[in-house]
């Protein structure tokens, strides 16, 4: 369909346990967020069936709006038919699929195989086993492990092109003698092959009768990486397979223009679409019920890291394996014992629809909602960007974090700690959420129609929390380390004295722009360089100007007392 | 209400038709007939329970090239062996012959790369009936679906394992939990409801009783990797931590005590069209309803169960629907339902929280 000819786009996100649709529109010649509706995804028993809730949801825009989006026969209406009746087009996004199971192969640990790994925490993916170097298993041993395991995906890399040869075409040696003893999978597992590139011929020999892809070598040479290729067949195999199996996701698929786009790649679209935009360095979370997203956009390059096996619903207990109750106690103002937090993770993961009733509740999930980005933020940054022993994100301007566990935050200050406390910023950065889940639908309809996308963006698609100051270095507490003065637009003037270990919010309403001028001391830092001075034009949001001078990476005080004091007295400080 | 909700459903209901299929986890042979009436015990199909394949690599045993190994291979796949039977042998030199036989009976399945793989013959797997009842439906090599009347309730969670005896009320109160000292012979193949969570020595205690299954509220989240591994199924009504059983259900079990019952203790999973649940078969006077199916959108009058704290487990009536998000204490905003507790008061409560009781419906 050609661009000018449509009007209004519905994009349906399918999550592992919400489905929401939003209705953009050209008002007054530009393309705007109309509505949204969401009902809970129906792809689980006993309704088996995605297009089920995705009606619902599409009904509650009906129902908003008065638009008569679905036809007498229950389905979508598409192609609009007069005005104010239907749609031009329907675009999809889902991260309901089950994940691909996976089995990686490579050589070395440190080059090709860490190149596989992220390939595929690219995208819906668990990591099941590898293959590699260091593997001391025998061979009956391995195809013994590979029949149990029976994974959807075997990423085959390594050899640098015209490289080795004999240990990678022992490893798809293996893999083919155990495809065939799957008998037990209804459908045979595919191999990807994205190694030596001279393999090819041999490896594709070698796998004959077996489903089988080819990508670029992900190490052509061992000092450069190349993931994008192989990157496009995982998702192609997901798609293919996944997508297929989704109950109703046959017919989600055949709805939409195009095809139905992994949420997470559509997410990831626009983290870099708007890291080019804004020329800025930009990292995106999104924290879903059964897996968790994040995509950056760092000095011109775009990376997405998925993590299938963590989530704020059905994946809180694989979360507590990976770090202990005490990592996600430790945000958490009340003195918890560490069963209430696997209790807390073990009945979430029962009802991950469900929301927290009481404060406790819901700084549990913040607790665990902080962990998991922190997770994601450790697999996103190589470890230059890691020191003490904690993460530091690489100094970014934008943070935009998607997900009703923080896109819903009763108060935007909670939402905004979460982001400090996980994801640490320095120097000067603006935090921003999505609470209408448009970041992957505006990804989604970048692909088939750039200028909506353009334009909605443009229009306000995302709450602006407001921006940040975090000065780093070291001093004691309460020692002034940055002086800070904000001139308003009304000529009025802020001077602040800020003190190490402190975390404020300055007044800066939602639409008001005032000019910074910060002279940090003691060799502080806020982004120019270690004592230097720097003026700079900030913008207002839900919760202010935040400065958070509590220092990189961040501390909890030991005691169990003054830590809990200490978190208590930063929501206030949040205002949450 | 401009906006439907359609809440997810738990059925809790004293007298109902169920039909349940029961399928083997590997294809095989049904040994009942569409009419046929079984009882708990009929064995209504039996399958091969898979055992570990045996790779042998011939190549390394004989320290051959892969292609001479496959060379020296004996057995084409789809051929039977018996254990002792040579599958290789090479000549080395003019006396030695070096062999390799097959370590157990089984079937050759592959020959490539100079190994041989052989299928166990399998273990004999028989899949009982559990419940008494009907026939209705069998499907070939799989399994049938079995029709009977009785009480029904379904559960959160369940251990992953299945039983029957008969059931025995460990405590009087929902809320109350029983110790492991009060667990002792005469719950001997009993189906036990001990309260509202349980822990290790209740646990133990039941498994050297020769208790026949565990019914509580909840678990802790601790002890889940310990069930586990238990034989005897545990189930609970509720979820995880330590909560009561929800009153409806209680009083069902209670109203049964005597009764056999069965624990299908299935633990759930997202893809999973299974739900843990307890059946107590009774005799039907007349054709029950058959459980209302799930789907419909939440209305004044619906009996529901609400799911998290401070509020966990309570059941009562829908008053109110508010489809404009209102504030909880927490600040929370949604949509949802003021409802009618059964120990008295209104509550609002978002939709999401919100879980219909299939056949308690009033309005």
């Amino acid at each position: 369909m050609e661009e000018h000819l449509i009007e209004s786009i519905l994009i349906a996100d399918c999550g592992a346990t919400t489905t929401r649709v939003v209705l953009l529109d050209i008002v007054n010649g530009q393309y705007r967020f109309v509505s949204a509706g969401q009902a809970l995804t129906t792809a689980e028993p006993p309704w088996s069936d995605t297009t089920v809730g995705l009606v619902r949801a599409v009904a509650e825009v009906e129902a908003i709006t008065g638009r008569r989006l679905i036809g007498e026969n229950g389905r979508l209406r598409v192609p609009s038919e007069r005005l104010g009746t239907g749609i031009d087009l329907f675009l999809a996004t889902t991260s309901a699929a089950a994940p691909l199971r996976t089995v990686l192969a490579g050589l070395v640990e440190d080059l090709s195989l860490a190149s596989a790994q992220r390939v595929a925490l690219s995208t819906y993916t668990i990591i099941q086993d590898t293959l590699s170097l260091k593997d001391r298993r025998s061979d009956e041993e391995r195809i013994h492990q590979l029949v149990a395991l029976a994974p959807d995906l075997f990423l085959v890399t390594g050899g640098t092109d015209g490289g080795a040869t004999n240990t990678v075409l022992q490893m798809v040696e293996t893999i083919a003698a155990a495809i065939p003893l799957m008998s037990h999978r209804s459908n045979p597992p595919t191999v990807v092959f994205a190694g030596n590139a001279e393999l090819r011929s041999k490896v594709a020999e070698i796998l004959n009768g077996c489903q089988y892809r080819t990508a670029a070598n992900v190490r052509p040479k061992a000092e450069i990486e190349c993931l994008a290729p192989a990157q496009a067949e995982v998702v192609a195999v997901l798609k293919d397979n996944q997508f297929i199996d989704l109950p109703g996701g046959r017919e989600l698929s055949g709805l939409c223009q195009g095809t139905l786009i992994p949420t997470a790649q559509a997410f990831g679209w626009t983290v870099s679409y708007l890291g080019e935009a804004l020329e800025t360095n930009i990292v995106g979370v999104d924290v879903g019920s059964a897996s968790v997203t994040m995509g950056t956009y760092v000095d011109g390059a775009s990376q997405l890291i998925v993590r299938s096996d963590l989530g704020i619903g059905y994946h809180l207990p694989r979360l507590l394996e990976e770090i202990g109750a005490q990592q996600v106690l430790r945000w958490h103002p009340a003195d918890l014992a560490p069963d209430a937090a696997a209790d807390y993770a073990g009945h979430k993961s029962l009802l991950p629809q469900t929301l927290p009733m009481t404060s406790d509740d819901l700084l549990m999930e913040l607790a665990f909602a902080r962990e998991l980005v922190h997770r994601l933020q450790l697999a996103a940054f190589p470890s230059r960007f890691i020191t003490s022993g904690d993460g530091l994100a690489p100094r970014i301007g934008m943070i935009l974090a998607a997900g009703a566990v923080l896109a819903h935050t009763p108060r935007p200050g909670q939402a905004a700690l979460v982001l400090l406390d996980s994801l640490q910023p320095i120097g000067l950065c603006t935090l921003a959420l999505d609470p209408h889940g448009l970041a992957s639908a505006l990804g989604a309809c970048a692909r088939i129609s750039p200028v909506a996308a353009v334009q909605v963006i443009d229009s306000g698609a995302f709450r602006e929390l407001g921006s940040v100051v975090a000065p780093t270095g070291k001093a004691n507490p309460g020692q002034v380390v940055l002086q800070l003065i904000m001139s308003y637009e009304n000529g009025s003037k802020l001077e602040v004295e800020v003190e190490y270990g402190s975390l404020e919010v300055l007044p800066l309403a939602p639409g008001q722009h005032a000019d910074l001028s910060l002279q940090p001391l003691k060799r502080f830092d806020v982004g120019e360089g270690p004592g230097r001075s720097c003026r700079r034009r900030v913008y207002g949001g839900a919760v202010g100007l935040m400065v958070d001078a509590r220092g990189r990476p961040l501390r909890l005080p030991s005691s169990p007392e003054d830590r809990r004091a200490k978190i208590q007295q930063w929501l206030w400080d949040m205002g949450g | 209400m401009s906006n439907p909700f359609f809440p997810p459903q738990t059925d809790i209901l004293p007298l109902t038709t169920i039909r349940r299929d029961r399928v083997m986890p590997w294809r095989g042979e049904v040994l009942v007939r569409t009419g046929q009436r079984l009882e708990a015990s009929d064995i209504v199909a039996r399958a091969g329970r898979p055992r570990p394949l045996v790779i042998l690599d011939v190549a390394q045993k004989l320290s051959i090239s892969r292609r001479d190994a496959d060379q020296c291979v004996r057995k084409e796949p789809g051929e039977s062996v018996r254990q002792g039977e040579t599958l290789a042998q090479h000549k080395q030199g003019l006396w030695r012959t070096r062999k390799i036989s097959a370590p157990v009976e089984g079937l050759v399945i592959a020959v490539n790369g100079g190994r041989i793989v052989i299928r166990p013959v399998p273990e004999l797997y028989e899949l009982a009936a559990l419940m008494p009842g009907v026939v209705t439906k069998v499907a070939a090599a799989v399994g049938v679906t079995i029709e009977t009347t009785g009480a029904l309730v379904q559960c959160a969670w369940g251990s992953g394992k299945e039983g029957s005896g008969v059931l025995k009320m460990g405590v009087s109160a929902p809320d109350e939990t029983m110790s492991a000292q009060q667990i002792d012979l005469g719950h001997r193949g009993a189906v036990l409801v001990c309260g509202s969570t349980l822990d290790q020595s209740v646990l133990d205690r039941a498994g050297s009783n020769q208790v026949r299954g565990l019914i509580a509220g909840s678990v802790p989240a601790g002890l889940i990797t310990a069930l586990g591994r238990q034989h005897i199924p545990v189930i609970v009504t509720e979820g995880i931590g330590n909560i009561p059983l929800a009153k409806p259900a209680f009083d069902l079990l209670t109203a049964n005590e005597g009764r056999e019952a069965i624990v299908l203790a299935q633990t759930p999973a997202r893809w999973l069209a299974v739900r843990p649940e307890i059946i107590i078969p009774l005799p039907s006077l007349g054709a029950p309803q058959m459980a209302p199916q799930p789907g419909a959108p939440l209305a004044i009058g619906n009996r529901v169960r609400i799911r998290r704290d401070p509020y966990l487990g309570f059941t009562g009536a829908i008053r109110v629907l508010h489809d404009e998000p209102r504030s909880l204490e927490n600040g929370v905003r949604s949509p949802g339902a003021e409802v009618d507790l059964d120990g008295g008061g209104v509550v609002f409560v978002p939709y999401l929280n919100l879980e219909l009781i299939g056949g308690e419906r009033r309005g």
